[in-house]
C-alpha cells in the first residue's frame, strides 16, 4: 500500500533544497570537495555520500533518488513492525503500528523530498540500533547509533534514544554505563557549538523560546491525530505567549499524571522530548518542520499500535 | 487519503510554495519563493508582485531581506531596463 501510495511521486523532479547546499554533489570530484568543506564535515558524510553515489550511478535521475527514499521508508516500517512484534503487540497491533508509521500523511515531507532523506537515515540508524540492543549486541547498537551523527547534526539524538529505549524496556544489559552514554549528546552538542555556533544558541536561547518551540511541537503532534493543515511552511505567528503558557502547563500536568499510570505514554513523551531537543534552540519559522517528526513518530506509532493490541504485556 | 492529497505538494517548487501559501497566507517566505519560481519561468512582473506582497507583510527577517535584494538584482540583470541603474545589486 505504501509503495502504491508513493508511486506517483517517483516520477516527479527535484524540489526546493534537493539540489542545493551541497546536498547533492554532481560528481565524485565535487563530493571530495564537499566532504572536506566546513559546511559538510563530518556530520553529513553519510547522507551526502549516498546522494552522490545514487546520483552519479543514475545520471542524477530524480526517480532513483526518490525510490531510494521510499525504500528506506519501507525498511523503517518493516523494522518498526519487527519491534512491535517483539513488544508482543500481536498481529493487529503490530500491523497498526507499522501501517500508521508508513502511511501517515505527516511522513510525506520526509519521504517525498529527497533532501529530507536525512530523517529516514537517522530513523534507520535508531531502529537498527534498538533492534541490536534488544538482542544485547551492544557494541553494534552503539556503532549504528553513531552512524546517525554522520547523517546530520540532529542525528545526535539517537545516542540519547537508545538509552531511553533500554531504560523503558528494562533490558538486562542495562547498567549505569548507559546513563553515561546518554550524556554523549550533550557533550557532542557542546563540541558542535564550538564549530557551528549551535552551542552558543543553546546558551543564549531564552526559556520562552524553548516553551514556544515545545508548544509548536505539540501542535505538530496534534496533527498526528488530526492531520489537516499540514504545510511545509507553517505560520507560527498565531502562537502567542498566553496560550503557550497554558498549553505547556496543561500538557505537563496531564503527562505527569499519565506517565505514572501508563508506561507507554512515558515512552512517547520521553522519546519525543529527547528527539526534539536539538530543535529547541532554533527559531520556529526556520527550524521546525513536519519531517523533523519522522523519528518521533516511531514511539507514537508503537503507542497507537498498543491501543489495538490484544495482549497487555510490554 | 490525506497522504495522497498531501503528496502533490512535492511535485515541484511551484506546487510546494503554492501549497505553503494556501496554508499560511500571511507568511512571507512562500511569497518570496513563489516570486523566485515566477522569475525562473521568465515572468519578472509576477515575481515582483509576489515580492512586493512579501514586503507588505512586514515580517521579513534580515536574511529574507538579503535574499529578496539578491533576487531583485537577478531580475534586474535578466529582465530590467538597461537604462535604469541596478539599485538592488549594490552591496
Amino acid at each position: 500500500m505504501t509503495a502504491a501510495l508513493y508511486a506517483p511521486s517517483l516520477s516527479w523532479g527535484y524540489v526546493y533544497e534537493d539540489t542545493v547546499n551541497l546536498q547533492m554533489p554532481l560528481t565524485w570530484r565535487e563530493w571530495r570537495a564537499g566532504i572536506t568543506s566546513p559546511a559538510v564535515m563530518p556530520s553529513r558524510w553519510l547522507s551526502v555520500t549516498m546522494q552522490t553515489a545514487i546520483g552519479v550511478a543514475t545520471d542524477h535521475d530524480p526517480f532513483w533518488q526518490r525510490l531510494a527514499s521510499l525504500v528506506l521508508h519501507l525498511l523503517n516500517g518493516t523494522l518498526l513492525w519487527v519491534l512491535a512484534s517483539r513488544l508482543r503487540l500481536g498481529i493487529v497491533g503490530s500491523a497498526m503500528a507499522a501501517g500508521l508509521f508508513l502511511l501517515h500523511p505527516i511522513q510525506s515531507e520526509a519521504v517525498a523530498a529527497v533532501a529530507n532523506r536525512t530523517e529516514l537515515l537517522i530513523a534507520l540508524s535508531a531502529l537498527t540500533a534498538i533492534w541490536c540492543a534488544e538482542r544485547s549486541v551492544w557494541w553494534l547498537a552503539w556503532g549504528l547509533a553513531l552512524l546517525a551523527v554522520m547523517v546530520k547534526p540532529a542525528g545526535i539524538v539517537v545516542l540519547g534514544l537508545v538509552p531511553v529505549w533500554a531504560w523503558w524496556r528494562g533490558l538486562p544489559s542495562w547498567t549505569p554505563i548507559y546513563w553515561a552514554a546518554a550524556c554523549c549528546p550533550i557533550v557532542l552538542i557542546g563540541l558542535d557549538g564550538v564549530s557551528g555556533g549551535m552551542g552558543m544558541r543553546l546558551l543564549w536561547s531564552s526559556p520562552a523560546e524553548a516553551v514556544l518551540t515545545a508548544t509548536a511541537w505539540s501542535v505538530l503532534l496534534a496533527q498526528w491525530v488530526w492531520p489537516v493543515g499540514l504545510s511545509f511552511d507553517p505560520d507560527w505567528a498565531n502562537i502567542t505567549t498566553p496560550p503557550v503558557v497554558a498549553v505547556a502547563l496543561g500538557a505537563w500536568a496531564i503527562m505527569s499524571v499519565l506517565t505514572r499510570r501508563c508506561q507507554w505514554v512515558a515512552l512517547i513523551v520521553v522519546w519525543a522530548t529527547v528527539g526534539i531537543a536539538p530543535r529547541l534552540p532554533w527559531q520556529l519559522g526556520e527550524g521546525l518542520h513536519e519531517h523533523h517528526l519522522y523519528l518521533m513518530t516511531v514511539a507514537l506509532s508503537l503507542g497507537t499500535g498498543r491501543l489495538f493490541s490484544q495482549e497487555h504485556d510490554r | 487519503m490525506t497522504t495522497a492529497a498531501r503528496l502533490p505538494a512535492w511535485r515541484s517548487d511551484d506546487a510546494l510554495w503554492a501549497d505553503a501559501h494556501r496554508h499560511s497566507p500571511a507568511l512571507p517566505r512562500p511569497m518570496l519563493n513563489l516570486g523566485a519560481v515566477a522569475l525562473r519561468q521568465g515572468d519578472a512582473a509576477t515575481a515582483e508582485e509576489w515580492w512586493t506582497k512579501a514586503e507588505q507583510t512586514g515580517r521579513l527577517t534580515d536574511a529574507e531581506m538579503r535574499e529578496l535584494k539578491r533576487m531583485r538584482c537577478h531580475a534586474a540583470i535578466l529582465y530590467g531596463d538597461p537604462a535604469v541603474p541596478l539599485e538592488h545589486c549594490s552591496s
